[in-house]
């Protein structure tokens, strides 16, 4: 597995990088990939493909570290629920068919992580921290965006120093060295959570997030909301200590998203929340909840 | 002993059972009720939420207000003796204030004594926060992923759920991004 992920990413990432050059070329492997491609006929396709491939096999195992962080919530039904809205947002996405899955954390911090491929994880705190399904839709349409930008990805290819071509070849090259260097990546694409990303990375996700949620039918007002409540809780809160340092402020969140709501959302005024659907879920855990 | 303080929860009750019964009309609305906020701009307080609702009047930026209850992308609003509407985004919470300048703090807490059994003081502490060791030090659960894995949706199950509750998919390109001092906001 972790063999198979090393090669597909750094395979994707020689290709990318192959595409970025101008008309050069780029040896793997004996095999020249520049003429390869061209010779294809179908370029952006083949790019497109594998680096999706290899950009699954890496959230894999960065959702599976994700998961050793905290206990699943052991409620199958809150965890069938998240899963159905995040499911039914992404489908509203440019990438519907990715192996899209959400995954609840028993913890009472109030956090969530998008992993390449479409792996989401989020917290119980969270989720209680919320009043109806589209304050969910709208977070959880966050994080998708997240993926379906690929900003973890490219924070990773930035700060692994990845585009070191010649480092990326002997690794492909000596296969000893390769598990080592696969865990270095997944470890890298792990702590990157306590990094954060790049202020604008999280702006665009709440503008794309916020759509994603009102082409799913959800009142549009959601995110926004959420981030409100989210102002409610004391800033001094441990449970919201990491979410804090890796995110732009609430008030420049709000001010991000009131600018790109200004015009054209009236319409969407009336759309539901499924506050009782939300309610009704919830209530098998909000009573164990502190 | 154990009779005494039975004897003393129940008094505790009744003392409180009236108090709850003034607060009981607005359990059933959103958690956003009565809450500290204050004002980001100049903001018209109106009738209704809805835009073209008669305007009460403008209350100025920075103002201190309680927000009461929320409908949509409006808040109802309590401030300087008036109460209305006004739009969410001229809004910032201050939930941090709460604590000591709430005026509903009592009724607050009996609220809390009754629901969960602690008086609330603590109510809006979340927990200690993840461990962030955890993610420079990962520890992989494959057993939690392979879980995970099995709670797919499928795309026909998402259908019906949306379903049940009337979703109707919207029409709605993504929104440009433009930073702050660029945009052609009026």
């Amino acid at each position: 597995m972790k063999h198979l992920t090393l090669s597909l990413v750094i395979f994707s990432l020689a290709v990318a990088c192959s595409g970025c050059g101008s008309n050069q070329s780029f040896v793997f492997n004996n095999i020249d990939i520049g003429k390869g491609l061209s010779a294809l006929g179908h370029t952006q396709d083949a790019l497109t493909e594998v680096d999706e491939t290899a950009e699954i096999a890496l959230g894999r195992d960065i959702a599976t570290n994700l998961l050793g962080v905290a206990p699943l919530l052991e409620n199958r039904e809150v965890q069938q629920y998240v899963n159905r809205v995040g499911r039914w947002v992404s489908m509203h996405s440019e990438r519907p068919e990715l192996p899209w899955s959400f995954a609840v954390l028993d913890d009472n911090s109030i956090n969530a992580f998008a992993a390449p491929g479409g792996y989401i994880v989020l917290t119980k705190g969270l989720l209680l921290t919320l009043n109806n399904e589209a304050e969910l839709a709208g977070v959880l349409g966050h994080e998708i965006s997240h993926v379906l930008r690929r900003h973890h990805l490219n924070a990773l290819k930035k700060a692994s120093g990845m585009s070191a071509l010649t480092d990326i070849t002997s690794v492909i090259l000596t296969a000893k060295e390769q598990d080592t260097e696969s865990l270095k990546l997944i470890n890298a694409g792990t702590e990157l959570y306590t990094r954060g990303l790049d202020k604008e990375d999280e702006f665009e996700s709440d503008l794309m997030g916020i759509v994603l949620a009102t082409r799913a039918g959800y009142n549009p007002y959601g995110l926004p909301a959420a981030l409100q409540r989210l102002e409610m809780i004391h800033p001094d809160d441990a449970g919201l200590a990491m979410l804090f340092k890796t995110h732009p402020s609430l008030d420049e969140r709000l001010n991000r998203l009131d600018m790109g709501m200004a015009s054209g959302f009236e319409r969407f005024e009336n759309l539901p929340t499924a506050k009782q659907r939300f309610a009704r879920t919830m209530a098998g855990i909000s009573s164990k909840a502190r | 002993m154990k009779q005494f303080l039975a004897a003393r929860k129940a008094m505790r009750l009744w003392l409180i059972m009236p108090l709850f019964a003034v607060a009981s009309p607005c359990l059933g609305q959103d958690k956003a009720e009565q809450e500290n906020a204050s004002l980001v701009r100049d903001t018209e307080l109106k009738r209704k939420p809805f835009s073209d609702a008669p305007t009460i009047t403008t209350l100025p930026q920075a103002l201190d207000i309680l927000v009461l209850s929320r409908q949509s992308s409006w808040l109802q609003i309590r401030a300087e003796d008036y109460t209305g509407w006004v739009k969410m985004f001229s809004v910032r919470f201050t939930g941090y204030a709460a604590q000591t300048s709430d005026s509903f703090a009592g009724t607050k807490e009996l609220f809390n004594l009754i629901t969960t059994g602690s008086s609330g003081s603590t109510v809006t502490t979340a927990s200690r926060g993840l461990d962030e060791n955890k993610f420079s030090d990962p520890a992989p659960n494959p057993d939690a992923f392979a879980v995970m894995q099995s709670l797919t949706t499928s795309k026909t199950e998402a259908h019906s759920f949306a379903k049940e509750q009337n979703l109707r998919e919207q029409q709605q390109d993504y929104l440009q991004v433009s930073t702050p001092g660029s945009g052609d906001k009026s």
